[in-house]
């Protein structure tokens, strides 16, 4: 663990000395009337000694081994995937809509992600989109994103 | 308004049929994500927090409280049947609970699961009923720098019991502060930390970073492991526990009931450390120890007792004091915020139909539970049979929902990613979320009080000590935290250390 708790640890500093140097860069005001900044730059601090003290913890830490061992023996490639398979969504989100983007989305991971077959994927893909639709947007009033799949299909029918 | 008054219009707002619906539903969606392990109130009450919206403000909360006390009766089906605790609360229901389902005992060790959760979750509304208007009217007298000391104090117990290294739990309760207090200054209104980003201006939302941190990552973390899951085969028969059982039971029963409402109580206190208390305490007390870990039914009861009474009296310091003491809590203070409504000492002045409500539907909740849960045994063993690689793409998909519907927007479900990922790499690196959200929930709180303290004493920091309240919690936590370095009490932390959620 001991490379982990550096690198965690080096990152919260970085994290600690931004804020630290944002909550003075904001007024710290006084003690009678403490500026925007003051809680800030206080809490900053405060990580920032925490987050000394976990680096000198980890630097007295032996050796140990790699930072690859976490992820020993298992599928740690679909961590990556399924984070991008998210992010996609989210950006085709606004453009496809909720129906489409989700079935797009969950076809992809039933089939990927522990392989189903792809007409099983694509019939869970498409149920699964459709009930969730009818229950929170018909049901339940949620918004969801209707997406201009309709406006671009309009002009070619009508 | 005397108790008795109080507790009829309670009764005249928790039965009104929308938020008999409602109560129902909550309790219900309580069990089932209580049952299904990887998916628990946190994410649930997340997910279904925009659907409130359209619901009257008591029917809303009285669906989400319905979810968190539902919740602590289905994690105890998972623990007997599967050995996986669909709830941390439910881990050690996991070691005698599933001892008796190997034994041919299934049936009455969930049978006592659920009377002893009805018991004690009755027990704990009773005791809420009966401390909290003392409590509120006391609380009215409170100023900021008490309102600081106890939510440095809360912060600090919760830190204190987290999993594994006290730094890092500390270093993440100082991030989450810092998340808390991105954007509008509500003092002067300037902008802080939005890097000119309008979506920010209003803050970083609470439910993105707990979907993000508790269902995302959760998700990231299963998926990477092949989970496999031994269902209990046999047929579950004879739910109604033996004279024999009962007679085991009582005083388990009853300590774990009054063990429990006393921590969940306390900030930081909560249903994971009573319940693993309870067990330590029941085994100290038993004449065969030696059974336990081998099916003891006082091994289920005691527990099962005390998680349900901790999550009734918990309400106590939200309702009366508007702290949450747990990250469960600090969702449903979001929610009664969203709802424009603020808990706290004149909650039950400004509004008794809601606070009477609530405390009337957990009763109706709690009878509610006993009768979903004993009939419908068989339907939770079902659900548990549905593949992870099904059921994950269906969470992720409430996630992505319950986010974007909060406030319609893209940028959240980002958030919700990144901090999805961020929670993935801190469990693989030891740091707990817990901390982290309670400190973003008492975030702005916490300024506040520090601030307005600091301007009624001219800047004199002696304001937190000529209190004796304010002195007395900032003691505390100052002792807790020094006690965590001394070796001898840091191995006695770890025993007691848990995984709250």
């Amino acid at each position: 663990m001991r490379i982990g708790d550096l690198v965690a640890a080096l990152v919260w500093l970085t994290v600690a000395s931004y804020v630290t140097l944002d909550g003075w860069k904001m007024g710290l005001g006084s003690l009678n009337d403490p500026g925007s900044g003051f809680m800030f730059f206080w809490v900053g601090a405060i990580m920032m000694g925490l987050s000394l003290a976990a680096l000198g913890a980890a630097l007295r830490e032996p050796a140990g081994e790699a930072l690859a061992t976490l992820w020993a023996g298992t599928r740690w490639w679909l961590v990556p995937y399924v984070t991008v398979l998210l992010a996609l969504y989210a950006w085709l989100l606004p453009t496809l809509g909720f129906l489409a983007a989700t079935m797009l989305l969950l076809c992809i991971l039933f089939k990927t992600v522990d392989p189903m077959g792809w007409l099983a994927s694509l019939f869970a893909a498409v149920a699964t989109s459709l009930v969730s639709y009818v229950v929170f947007h018909r049901w339940l009033g949620t918004q969801l994103p209707a997406g201009q799949i309709k406006d671009w299909i309009a002009p070619w029918i009508f | 308004m005397d108790l008795l008054s109080s507790m009829a219009l309670g009764l005249s707002v928790a039965l009104q049929p929308i938020n008999l619906l409602y109560c129902f539903a909550g309790v219900f969606i309580g069990t089932l994500v209580g049952v299904l392990p990887g998916i628990g109130p946190v994410a649930a009450m997340s997910l279904l927090l925009p659907v409130t919206f359209s619901a009257p403000p008591e029917a809303g909360i009285i669906m989400l409280a319905g979810i968190y006390y539902g919740s602590m009766y289905g994690g105890s089906t998972t623990a007997i049947l599967v050995n996986i605790p669909g709830e941390a609360a439910s881990v050690v229901t996991c070691l005698d609970g599933h001892q008796m389902a190997r034994q041919g005992r299934a049936g009455p060790a969930l049978g006592i699961a659920a009377m002893g959760s009805f018991i004690a979750g009755t027990l704990a509304v009773v005791g809420l009923m009966l401390v909290a208007p003392t409590l509120a009217r006391w609380a009215v007298k409170f100023g900021p720098a008490e309102y600081f000391s106890l939510m440095v104090l809360g912060l600090s117990v919760l830190t204190y019991l987290s999993h594994g290294s006290l730094l890092k739990a500390l270093i993440m309760a100082c991030f989450g502060l810092v998340l808390g207090l991105i954007g509008i200054d509500s003092i002067n209104a300037m902008p802080r930390l939005t890097f000119d980003r309008m979506e920010l201006v209003d803050g970083v939302g609470l439910v993105p970073i707990v979907m993000g941190l508790f269902g995302i990552a959760e998700i990231l973390s299963n998926i990477e492991r092949s989970i496999s899951r031994e269902i209990f085969a046999q047929r579950i028969t004879g739910l109604m526990p033996t004279r024999r059982d009962w007679k085991e039971s009582a005083g388990p029963l009853a300590r774990g009931s009054l063990l429990g409402f006393v921590l969940g109580v306390l900030p930081g206190g909560g249903a994971v450390i009573s319940s693993f208390i309870s067990y330590a305490l029941e085994k100290r007390l038993s004449k065969t120890p030696e059974t336990f870990g081998k099916g003891a039914i006082a091994g289920v009861a005691g527990p099962e007792a005390a998680n349900n009474a901790a999550a009734g009296s918990g309400f106590i310091p939200l309702l009366t004091l508007g702290i949450p003491p747990n990250v469960v809590l600090a969702l449903l203070l979001g929610a009664f915020i969203v709802h424009g409504l603020q808990p706290g000492p004149l909650l039950m002045l400004q509004n008794p139909n809601i606070f009477w409500g609530i405390v009337a539907s957990m009763y109706i909740g709690n009878v509610m539970l006993l009768i979903l849960n004993l009939p419908l045994i068989g339907m939770w063993v079902q659900v548990l049979k549905v593949p992870y690689k099904i059921l994950f793409p269906v969470i992720v998909l409430f996630c992505l929902i319950g986010v974007y519907s909060l406030s319609n927007s893209i940028f959240d479900i980002y958030v919700m990613i990144l901090f999805g990922v961020l929670g993935y790499l801190m469990r693989k690196l030891g740091y707990e979320p817990a901390p982290l959200v309670l400190a973003f929930v008492l975030g702005p709180m916490m300024e506040n009080n520090l601030r307005k303290a600091l301007i009624i004493s001219d800047g004199s920091f002696w304001i937190f000590i000529d209190s004796k309240l304010s002195l007395a919690c900032l003691a505390l936590a100052a002792l807790l935290l020094a006690t965590a370095i001394i070796p001898l009490l840091r191995i006695r932390r770890a025993k007691i250390a848990m995984e709250p959620g």
